[in-house]
């Protein structure tokens, strides 16, 4: 099982400041898709350009969508939950002093949302906004708690690597 | 203690009999009053494409069959119900052409039956292309026929049934309940 442990005291970087980026990404998605409803029962037509914008993530098919102020949200259920499961499991490994990947658990969160999508997509059953919500939640636990732990190791490698390379800079110009 | 009793169940049946006779009195002579609620321009209302549509047989014109599938509410009372036909039709038709061109449908869509059988204004187009085949059309005209150019088109452009599209409400209805 794959085990890759950070821990922030050693590295003396806090893990928040380095998935910063992150959380603000994911906290704009998260509003667009609040805003665009919110903007067009307000019959403001710049809900347009909000709902846009989301398309590039999702299909939107309004049948698929929670409902909120009158009007469909700017992600489908599903997509809505992934995005707020790994907003909110970035939020928790953030003030975690160590964090580390459990490939097992993450598998276990992942699993409703495959196994709801493909019996779906093949006919057997239709899900309903609720379960497909629930299970894209779980499914952005389960994915989050693996992406965190590698953006954070990357992040690491690539300031330990500028690090690096500065210094040889400066030994290239004291031989000369 | 027996009269006493009998007294009082005399009474307390006149009273019970008085007041079921108000009451129905008061639900005769009671005016029905009619609620008035406004659908708003702006409303979304989906709607779903029964069934399918391509160039290949779409002319500009034609009625397309649409219903539905959520239902609208406004203060609570259900003004568009769910399952109600749509009027639409076929605003633009492009038939796939040479050089991998492909084929593009447009639907509009007019307007829907309340509840009340009065027709609610919508407004809303839905727009799907086919996949073009220049790339192949080119490849296949430059370097081996000439003709591949001209033989070579574009797929259909398909509005699958079950696709959902959102419609507005277009202007103000006001609908009244009794």
């Amino acid at each position: 099982m794959m085990q890759l442990c950070f821990n922030s005291s050693k590295n003396g970087i806090k893990h928040w400041k380095i998935f910063l980026p992150v959380y603000v990404i994911l906290f704009l998605i998260l509003l667009d898709s609040v805003l665009a409803p919110f903007l067009e029962s307000k019959m403001i037509p710049a809900s347009y350009y909000f709902y846009s914008i989301l398309r590039n993530f999702c299909h939107q098919l309004p049948s698929r969508c929670l409902w909120i102020f009158g009007s469909n949200m700017g992600l489908c259920s599903r997509c809505f939950g992934i995005y707020l499961g790994i907003f909110l499991i970035g939020i928790y490994l953030g003030i975690k002093a160590k964090i580390k990947i459990n490939l097992k658990v993450s598998t276990i969160f992942m699993i409703p949302l495959l196994i709801d999508g493909i019996t779906q997509s093949i006919g057997l059953r239709q899900s309903d906004n609720l379960l497909r919500f629930v299970t894209g939640f779980l499914f952005g636990l389960g994915i989050g708690s693996i992406f965190y732990p590698l953006y954070f190791r990357l992040v690491i490698l690539i300031k330990k690597s500028i690090k690096k390379g500065g210094g040889n800079r400066l030994v290239k110009k004291q031989t000369f | 203690m027996i009269i006493r009793r009998s007294k009082l169940l005399f009474t307390l049946g006149l009273v019970l009999s008085l007041w079921s006779m108000l009451l129905i009195n008061f639900s005769f002579s009671a005016t029905t009053i009619a609620e008035k609620v406004i659908l708003r321009a702006g409303t979304p209302v989906i709607l779903s494409l029964e069934k399918s549509i391509s160039t290949d047989i779409a002319n500009v014109g034609d009625p397309v069959d649409l219903v539905v599938i959520r239902e609208v509410k406004v203060d609570g009372k259900t003004v568009i119900e769910t399952g109600s036909s749509v009027r639409g039709e076929v605003s633009a038709v492009e038939k796939k052409g040479v050089i991998g061109k492909p084929g593009k449908i447009s639907i509009a869509v007019k307007s829907v039956v309340g509840v009340d059988g009065k027709n609610v204004p919508l407004r809303a187009t839905l727009t799907r292309e086919g996949k073009g085949k220049e790339t192949t059309a080119l490849i296949v005209g430059l370097v081996l026929c000439i003709l591949g150019l001209f033989l070579i088109k574009g797929e259909h452009g398909v509005i699958t049934a079950g696709s959902e599209i959102k419609a507005y409400v277009d202007y103000d209805v006001e609908f009244e309940f009794n």
